[in-house]
């Protein structure tokens, strides 16, 4: 099996020699290695997704709107979520929301999409056909599915969530008086234990 | 020696990237105490060394096993001996077999592990190996070094002396891999370990572990060649033996394509520096000390034989310096900032190589104060590697023109400015360095060129609405945009980039190896040609059993 450095100096290869310049191919390596270190198909999607990009059946944007839509050709998703991350602040400053008509491999979208997460630091939703994934400040996602990921979709609606909490304010009033259970009272006596002087001012 | 307060730490300010990060400087830096050879030897030597399996046959073939270990945790060095002929050893990274090939394994390996390896390790790039395995490498004999050994020994005496200083090893190496390649461990699987912070300490580990072998070989071949009358390599000879090793380019797009690293290593360098600059009252101990390397050194430079034109006047170029610095140099001057004056004085009256040898030594006395700082010379690259697309294309013309204004003076239309290109090659999957008017290629050419793009970048953002983003500039210009990463990079990490043209007609590559190679540790630079070169590696280190007495001071121990 190779190691994860291998997949991403090799798919960095790869891209240089399928046309892409120097500085979008190191980001293809990182993607691509990203994926698959989070157990997704990344080596054999981007090989599928050269394929389109040899056809040049792949459309790429010259501006991110909140609608995106080519009547002709498939959204690239390398070129597009590349031109996200680079734009994220200003991009999701003015929408919550950001969408594609016709996508191809939409699954190359997630990595870049998950370092926007974190740049801006809002969860960020993806969601095509039935598959929905929520990427959480490039530390984690999660995903309703286990594939296969199509080839190609036609439409991807991308995200920003306003983090609300999972959970009731009553819940955590609970457990954080729970937590004090940890602690000790304080006496006159055990005052003399604190690092600081009893007052300020001294 | 005694640092009270901040304004004494800043006493002097950092040496500015301007003036270290020339190629002439570069090529020129020294071991130090913060090369990873010595770094390594500080943190293991209190682990425990064992040989774990040996089983080598008359000739010196066969397996051994080695392993490290502080209790918790272990590491091994599984080796693997082999016949070869005389016609396939070569020192070059293209070869295909060689006289001993090594792993360095996480842990101690079963059986099966051992057998795994077998078929694969020797194969070197050929074979595989997986998450288990950290370090790679291979190495070849010094025939004529190995067989007077075994040849002296055998017959009941000790090698002769002057022959082995000169030489200084038995096996060289030619290739040590780690990080993940041909299967290997990913660095991130071990990169949370606290005893692998330095920069390639396993490989490190591995050399360490290969100088072992070749005097076990030695001593085992020896004896069984004449059981009754042999006798076992003195371990005063066998300390002052390394392992030697060729280098060629494939190091040299290393330092150019880890930028932060880069600037990590020369940061700690720099800092150390300033530190022992900042020192207001110097001991007559520390004084000394230094004296002691500074002449031990002196001697030591005897050992340097090289048949290069370039080295030698570089090397009478270092003891001119070392002999007019000897004649400067005073211990019993007593003046505050000792260190400082002498700095003043070495860098207003000595040469590239004199300066650098001076600043290595320096930190000898200093060990509290300079050897913390091999901690931060690793770095997550990953974390800087992200473009922030918000950010102004005046920002980026002010970087370029405060960090790179020495690349603007360039004109790259000019033949000479852009004569070579750096690629690899696809029969060995090397880099290489040709002319790009007399080889084909260069449509294939590496991201190494710099300062001709990043002057592009310049003419480009020179055009557009200074308040326009980044962001907005990329999506036409993905031809810069690995530059555009680099200069972001470079104004947080000054030291990240090498002021010159590593294209140009007059670049001298081996330049490029020896920073790297001073970094790990290595001394008795021997360039071949301009491409590739020999050094020496732990000359004078420790022996396994003797580590835990380790001083560090083995690096100017006597060679002669």
């Amino acid at each position: 099996m190779e190691s994860f450095y291998e997949i991403e100096t090799t798919c960095k290869r790869a891209a240089k020699a399928s046309g892409f310049s120097w500085g979008i191919a190191e980001e293809i390596g990182k993607i691509v290695r990203s994926l698959e270190i989070m157990g997704l198909p990344g080596l054999k999607t981007f090989y599928h997704y050269l394929g389109d990009v040899k056809d040049e059946t792949l459309s790429k944007p010259t501006k991110i709107l909140s609608k995106n839509t080519n009547n002709n050709k498939m959204y690239c998703p390398i070129e597009s979520s590349v031109a996200i991350l680079d734009d994220c602040k200003s991009l999701f400053k003015n929408n919550d929301f950001i969408d594609f008509d016709q996508m191809a491999h939409p699954l190359l979208l997630i990595p870049m999409l998950n370092r926007a997460s974190n740049i801006i630091g809002k969860k960020i939703s993806i969601s095509f056909d039935n598959i929905e994934i929520i990427l959480n400040y490039n530390e984690s996602l999660v995903i309703n599915s286990k594939g296969p990921f199509p080839n190609q979709t036609n439409k991807v609606s991308i995200r920003s969530i306003s983090t609300e909490p999972t959970y009731s304010k009553k819940e955590y009033e609970n457990l954080y008086q729970l937590s004090l259970e940890t602690f000790v009272e304080e006496s006159e006596g055990k005052l003399s234990g604190a690092g600081a002087g009893l007052t300020d001012n001294d | 020696m005694k640092i009270n307060t901040q304004k004494e730490k800043e006493f002097v300010s950092l040496r500015p990237a301007s003036e270290i990060m020339k190629l002439s400087r570069l090529g020129s830096f020294h071991q130090s105490k913060l090369s990873f050879l010595r770094s390594f030897i500080r943190e293991f030597k209190n682990w425990n060394f064992q040989t774990e399996y040996f089983n080598l046959n008359q000739e010196g073939f066969g397996e051994v096993v080695y392993s490290l270990s502080d209790g918790n945790k272990s590491y091994s060095l599984i080796c693997f001996a082999n016949h070869l002929n005389d016609s396939e050893r070569s020192d070059r990274v293209i070869a295909t077999k060689w006289d001993s090939s090594f792993v360095l394994f996480d842990g101690i390996p079963e059986k099966e592990d051992i057998e795994r390896l077998k078929s694969n390790v020797p194969l070197q790039e050929k074979g595989r190996t997986t998450y288990k395995e950290l370090a790679l490498s291979r190495a070849n004999k010094s025939v004529r070094t190995f067989d007077h050994v075994v040849q002296s020994l055998s017959e009941g005496k000790q090698p002769d002396k002057d022959f082995l200083s000169k030489v200084g090893y038995l096996y060289r190496t030619t290739a040590v891999y780690g990080s993940g390649k041909f299967g290997l461990a990913d660095r991130f699987r071990i990169a949370d370990r606290e005893e692998l912070q330095g920069p390639f300490r396993l490989e490190m580990m591995l050399v360490y572990f290969v100088r072992k072998f070749t005097i076990d070989q030695v001593n085992h071949t020896a004896k069984e060649r004449n059981p009754s009358k042999a006798i076992p390599l003195d371990d005063d000879i066998a300390r002052n033996l390394g392992i030697g090793n060729s280098t060629g380019l494939g190091m040299a797009p290393f330092i150019v394509n880890h930028p932060t690293l880069l600037h990590q290593w020369i940061m700690a360098r720099e800092k150390a520096l300033q530190l022992v600059r900042s020192i207001q009252h110097v001991t007559m101990d520390e004084k000394k000390i230094f004296q002691k390397f500074l002449l031990q050194s002196i001697n030591n430079m005897k050992t340097w034989v090289t048949d290069s034109d370039y080295q030698i006047g570089k090397n009478n170029q270092l003891k001119e310096d070392l002999k007019n610095f000897n004649d400067y140099f005073n211990i019993s001057i007593d003046k505050e900032y000792f260190w400082n004056e002498t700095y003043l004085w070495v860098s207003q009256n000595l040469h590239d190589e004199g300066i650098e040898f001076i600043v290595s030594l320096m930190m000898e006395p200093h060990g509290d104060l300079v050897e913390p700082l091999s901690s931060e010379m690793s770095i997550d690259e990953d974390e800087h590697f992200t473009i922030s697309g918000s950010r102004k294309a005046s920002e980026i013309k002010d970087i370029i023109e405060k960090h790179y204004l020495w690349l603007i003076q360039v004109d790259f239309e000019k033949k000479e400015n852009i004569s070579n290109f750096w690629y690899y090659s696809k029969n060995k999957q090397e880099p290489r360095l040709s002319n790009r008017f007399e080889e084909d290629g260069s449509e294939n050419e590496l991201p190494l060129a710099i300062a001709r793009d990043i002057k592009k970048l310049y003419q480009k953002i020179c055009t557009v609405d200074p308040e326009s983003t980044l962001a907005e500039f990329l999506l036409s210009q993905k031809n810069l945009r690995y530059v555009v990463r680099r200069v972001l990079m470079c104004e947080k990490f000054p030291y990240s980039e090498i002021q010159d043209n590593t294209i140009a007609e007059t670049i001298i590559p081996i330049d490029m190896l020896r920073l790297k190679l001073s970094y790990f540790g290595a001394i008795k630079f021997d360039p071949r040609s301009n491409l590739w070169l020999r050094i020496t590696m732990y000359q004078g280190a420790p022996l396994p059993h003797e580590m835990k007495f380790s001083d560090d001071s083995w690096a100017y121990r006597s060679l002669i």
